[in-house]
């Protein structure tokens, strides 16, 4: 349709004798859907066909390739939760990734958000500074810290030799199996800790001061008032923070391909990272297709206990 | 936030103003420190990044190391691919949420919800999730490997259809109505009235949607093959493969021209950026 038909219409449409409002509300659907329709087709295509078309792979063998697909029934996901599966050891590593990430950036967060709220000077500057890992292209800050981790020629490893550290006692972070995990939650936390602040520092704002006037009026101690009042009003902004980083942590991906490659020994294959590896190396559709739903179910999930969590709002007002 | 229970004198040395201060200075200068490294590595002769012992500053400063960069290798083909997707990406994704966001803000419509939320609902699904079969779709239409299946895929029109939507709906119906008596039809109201109006609040989305296009890694990592469709990002991310042979000072100097543009974004829209960043997950 081009403009000109829609314009006729409309003009038609006010020229009418019958202007009532169900014609109204007609000639604005089509109008509505007609300003729409970019959005939404761009949606509906590579958004929720795929999402459709990977449930569709997920019961079905094929490698990419080749022209037929052969239904295998639920052979696929009997093959991803087998015992001997590569995808319990990523989902721990996923898990590993958000029991360092997850903690750390809250409590961190939080202490950066009141610290914030409470200095009077430089505020600005240092919400903006905290804020710049935000804007950087995961590619950019997987380079640079891989090289902050290099443990021949990082600058951490320098500053521990500095330190008297000995040679042979350097840890070697991302060639290290048991380090690799916490290494690149570290840099995790230091990139979106800027944001988890913002965000506490915006339901910090929003507790009225009268609280602790009148908390203090009673005799209440800082520390009561942050336990008693600050606590639990902030509850709705920390389950939202929780489960965004719930959410982030099984996103992991960027970094992993880009720093680790899923080693040293498989250490870092993180969920999305064996998903790519099932999918573009090892061309299994079927097992890539079950393990993506696996994922997208485990987020929604998140994304709903959120809501109901948040909605519940035990402590608010 | 806290107000102190007595108001304290305005003491030069407050003791509690110092240590937050150290606190939060500590933390800006972890924050701070892998840029700064990235960009004094990248003046560093190569001899130098392998000298043992911590040395902060070059000892020659070696400004030619970014002349390697963008005379050798594929890197002025990055840095227009990249310019290509993210210039086309924005202005696509701002046109569709600017007029989706007009129909959801002023017109009442059958399925409005519906069509709301199934628009909406993209935000809470990580595209991450989605490699396989989107690549997959975009591959049967011929796409891949082409600024097409690198932009148009990823033009996400819902947080630029939310923050204008919010902002339409505080733009009284009176001016609408007026500018419809006067004989505008709905396309010359929303280019002559919504449109400059809405401004601040389109440069906002657009700085959103620049810094998302520019940074993006996975997507051009899933859809091109060709060294010659890569886009800064995930050429900088291939560039790593020169680690190998010890090229750190080249492949901190490519990471910091990537840098640069969106870090100026950043400085210029910062406070507009922070504040809607929140808008959207907490009531202010």
């Amino acid at each position: 349709m081009n403009r000109r038909g829609w314009r006729q219409r409309i003009s038609a449409a006010r020229g009418a004798k019958l202007e009532g409002p169900a014609r109204q509300k007609i000639l604005n659907t089509l109008m509505a859907y007609f300003l729409l329709s970019p959005a939404l087709l761009i949606t509906l295509v590579f958004v929720y066909l795929p999402s459709v078309y990977v449930l569709r792979l997920s019961f079905y063998d094929w490698d990419l390739l080749s022209p037929t697909q052969v239904y295998v029934g639920i052979n696929n996901f009997l093959r991803l939760f087998s015992l001997e599966s590569e995808f319990w050891p990523s989902l721990f590593r996923t898990l590993e990734y958000g029991a360092v990430y997850l903690p750390l950036s809250v409590i961190l967060g939080l202490c950066l958000a009141l610290a914030l709220t409470k200095i009077r000077i430089l505020q600005g500057f240092f919400q903006s500074l905290y804020f710049l890992p935000s804007v950087t292209s995961i590619a950019v800050l997987s380079v640079v810290w891989s090289l902050i981790y290099n443990p021949q020629v990082g600058p951490l490893n320098r500053i521990l030799q500095l330190l008297g550290v000995q040679a042979s006692n350097l840890p070697q972070w991302l060639n290290d199996p048991d380090l690799a995990i916490p290494a690149l939650a570290v840099m995790g936390i230091w990139q979106t800790l800027g944001f988890v602040t913002l965000l506490f520092i915006a339901g910090l704002a929003n507790i009225p001061k009268v609280y602790y006037d009148a908390a203090y009026v009673d005799g209440a101690g800082r520390w009561s008032a942050f336990w008693k009042i600050t606590f639990p009003l902030l509850s709705p902004v920390l389950y939202f923070v929780i489960f965004m980083l719930l959410i982030n942590s099984f996103r992991v991906f960027g970094a992993v391909a880009i720093m680790t490659r899923g080693r040293p020994l498989g250490s870092t294959n993180v969920l999305l990272y064996f998903v790519y590896q099932q999918a573009f190396r090892f061309f299994d559709a079927g097992l890539a297709s079950a393990a993506s739903w696996t994922v997208f179910i485990i987020i929604l999930l998140f994304v709903f206990l959120q809501t109901k969590l948040g909605e519940r709002r035990v402590f608010y007002q | 936030m806290y107000k102190p229970r007595h108001s304290r004198s305005r003491l030069i040395f407050d003791v509690e103003q110092i240590l937050l201060f150290v606190f939060l200075g500590l933390f800006a200068a972890v924050v701070i420190f892998p840029y700064l490294w990235m960009v004094l590595t990248s003046f560093k002769p190569s001899s130098e990044i392998f000298t043992p012992g911590m040395q902060f500053l070059p000892q020659h400063w070696q400004p030619a190391n970014y002349l390697e960069v963008v005379r050798t290798g594929s890197f002025p083909r990055y840095v227009l691919n990249s310019v290509i997707v993210t210039s086309l990406g924005v202005a696509l994704e701002l046109s569709a949420a600017f007029v989706g966001a007009y129909a959801f803000a002023k017109l009442r419509f059958y399925g409005k919800n519906l069509a709301f939320y199934l628009i909406l609902g993209t935000l809470m699904i990580p595209p991450q999730v989605l490699m396989l079969p989107s690549y997959l779709v975009v591959s049967r239409l011929g796409w891949t490997d082409s600024y097409l299946g690198l932009i148009i895929p990823r033009v996400g029109a819902a947080f630029g259809i939310f923050l204008l939507r919010q902002f339409m709906l505080t733009i009284p119906h009176e001016i609408d109505d007026a500018a419809r008596v006067d004989g505008a039809n709905i396309f010359q109201r929303m280019i002559h009235i919504y449109l400059p109006l809405c401004l601040p609040s389109i440069v906002t989305a657009g700085v959103f949607s620049t810094i998302a296009f520019w940074n993006d890694y996975y997507w051009p990592l899933v859809i091109t093959t060709s060294d010659d469709m890569r886009t800064l990002a995930l050429g900088i991310g291939h560039f790593k493969s020169l680690e190998g042979m010890g090229q750190w000072e080249l492949l901190m100097a490519a990471a910091t021209l990537a840098t640069i543009p969106m870090v100026l974004v950043f400085l210029l829209a910062r406070k507009t950026l922070i504040r809607n960043l929140t808008a959207g997950a907490v009531k202010g």
